[in-house]
């Protein structure tokens, strides 16, 4: 019988704080960065964006099939939390540096997000596959799921405050590449000291030696989609709604630099976002109980759109646009879980309105695929 | 199965928001260093932030349309995973 300890009961989940701040940097500022800050010509900012997070795809395949395959003497998880950090924060500031031509700058800023996405990953997928290895008790591993998503919220509501606002305060020391170069760093030790929180408050668990374990290959996984026309319904669905979720908290930037001339409300904006989805999340489980998980991700769709599409007709007002933009988002937060839900029955053949009945540590699928939605 | 795949959608839409943003930018002629903002260039903003991401909201129910797994087809489906597993 695993129990977990003192310690983690306190500070489990602070991992999540310090990975969300840094991977809200990169979601909701990088395409401003590079088109406003570094001033890179569009058709190179779209490209890093672009072809950097498809690559990044990639890279978590490869960072799944890593977790599966190696193993350490001293057991399979908790070491990719203290080697995966310090790598992470070499890379990921190179998002967020000008070095050389538009080119160059380009190339470089490509290699460390590609290589940053690559090792976080792992680091991610690790660390969420601790939570099984913790703990026997379904309930102490809600309790851990439930710190982890309450570490992320926390962590984008303070990487929606903390980016502009440092982002302003720093042009009055560096220049504005510098500013996100410092934000970035800052951003990186707060993750780098939460992945060692997780890792010092682990001591004494995951010392099983993993060997021989019959993992689930890439081509089975592959072949396993094409046959079922409703996940694939489901991906496509989710994939086309986050453009938008992303592409709403990356346009704030603009929005707030061009119609309200004020770069600096961002934050604002970007808390009540954030903040909304976090409110929104709550409900989601009661809504896909009564009506399914399908109409609450259709709810949570329209929903945002409209609140969205009024943001046009209104006057463009700050606090009117974070009243709309935190209405939206808390429909929407009600949607923003429920793939899973959708998922599930899909592959595991469990009905979609009973998403509380499914949890991913009893999933029949390797445990390192862990839901992955805060890891982009 | 489902997460990995649950994480390249994440990802593609991560990518796709990406190259929309910036194929939106030049559409629109954005300069980021213009020294007065025009009211052209704030409606043409206003469009890409409410606007075109209502749309893109939206156009997510497409694929929705194809998920029509009922209780009864789910049920169906585990009989046959049960028989499958029998032999």
């Amino acid at each position: 019988m695993r129990r977990i300890n003192k310690k983690i009961k306190s500070l489990w989940g602070i991992s999540e704080v310090g990975f969300s701040v840094m991977s809200t940097m990169e979601t909701t500022f990088l395409v401003f960065f590079l088109t406003d800050v570094a001033q890179l010509p569009l058709g190179i900012s779209g490209v890093i964006t672009g072809f950097s997070a498809l690559a990044d795809a990639i890279s978590a395949v490869v960072a799944g099939i890593v977790i599966d395959k190696v193993s350490f003497k001293v057991g399979k998880y908790r070491q990719w939390l203290l080697y995966c950090p310090p790598v992470v924060t070499v890379f990921f500031i190179f998002c967020f540096t000008k070095i050389g031509g538009d080119v160059m700058a380009g190339v470089i800023i490509g290699v460390g997000y590609v290589l940053s996405h690559f090792i976080w990953n792992i680091a991610w997928t690790a660390n969420r596959n601790l939570i099984p290895v913790l703990t026997d008790d379904p309930g102490e591993r809600a309790f851990l799921s439930g710190r982890i998503a309450v570490g992320s919220s926390l962590g984008k509501i303070i990487a929606s405050y903390l980016v502009p606002f440092l982002g302003t305060a720093f042009l009055a020391v560096f220049s504005g590449v510098t500013a996100y170069t410092v934000i970035a760093v800052i951003a990186c030790v707060l993750y780098m000291i939460c992945y060692f929180i997780h890792y010092g408050i682990t001591a004494g668990y995951d010392t099983e030696v993993y060997a021989g374990k019959k993992a689930v290959t890439f081509k089975d996984m592959a072949k396993g989609i094409a046959s079922n026309p409703h996940l694939i319904a489901i991906l496509l669905h989710d994939a086309i709604r986050l453009v938008a979720y992303y592409g709403i908290a990356a346009a704030t930037s603009y929005y707030a630099k061009v119609v309200l001339e004020d770069s600096a409300v961002a934050s604002w904006l970007l808390i009540m976002f954030y903040a909304g989805n976090v409110v929104g999340s709550n409900f989601s489980t009661t809504f896909s109980k009564r009506i399914g998980a399908r109409k609450t991700s259709a709810f949570g769709c329209i929903g945002c759109a409209v609140f969205m599409a009024l943001c046009y007709i209104l006057p463009a007002q700050t606090a009117v646009i974070a009243v709309c933009m935190f209405l939206a988002q808390l429909i929407f937060g009600v949607a923003y879980a429920t793939s899973t839900p959708c998922a599930a029955p899909t592959a595991s053949g469990r009905p979609a309105r009973t998403p509380g009945a499914w949890s991913w540590s009893s999933a029949p699928w390797p445990s390192s695929w862990a839901w992955p939605s805060a890891a982009c | 199965m489902v997460m990995v795949f649950c994480s390249l959608a994440i990802k593609l839409g991560v990518a796709i928001r990406g190259v929309l943003i910036t194929a939106l930018l030049t559409w629109i002629a954005y300069d980021p260093n213009a020294a007065v903002i025009t009211p052209e260039a704030q409606g043409s903003i206003k469009f890409m932030f409410a606007i075109v991401f209502s749309i893109i909201m939206l156009v997510s129910l497409i694929p929705l349309l194809g998920f029509r797994l009922d209780e009864q087809r789910v049920a169906e489906m585990e009989q046959e995973i049960a028989k499958r597993a029998q032999n």
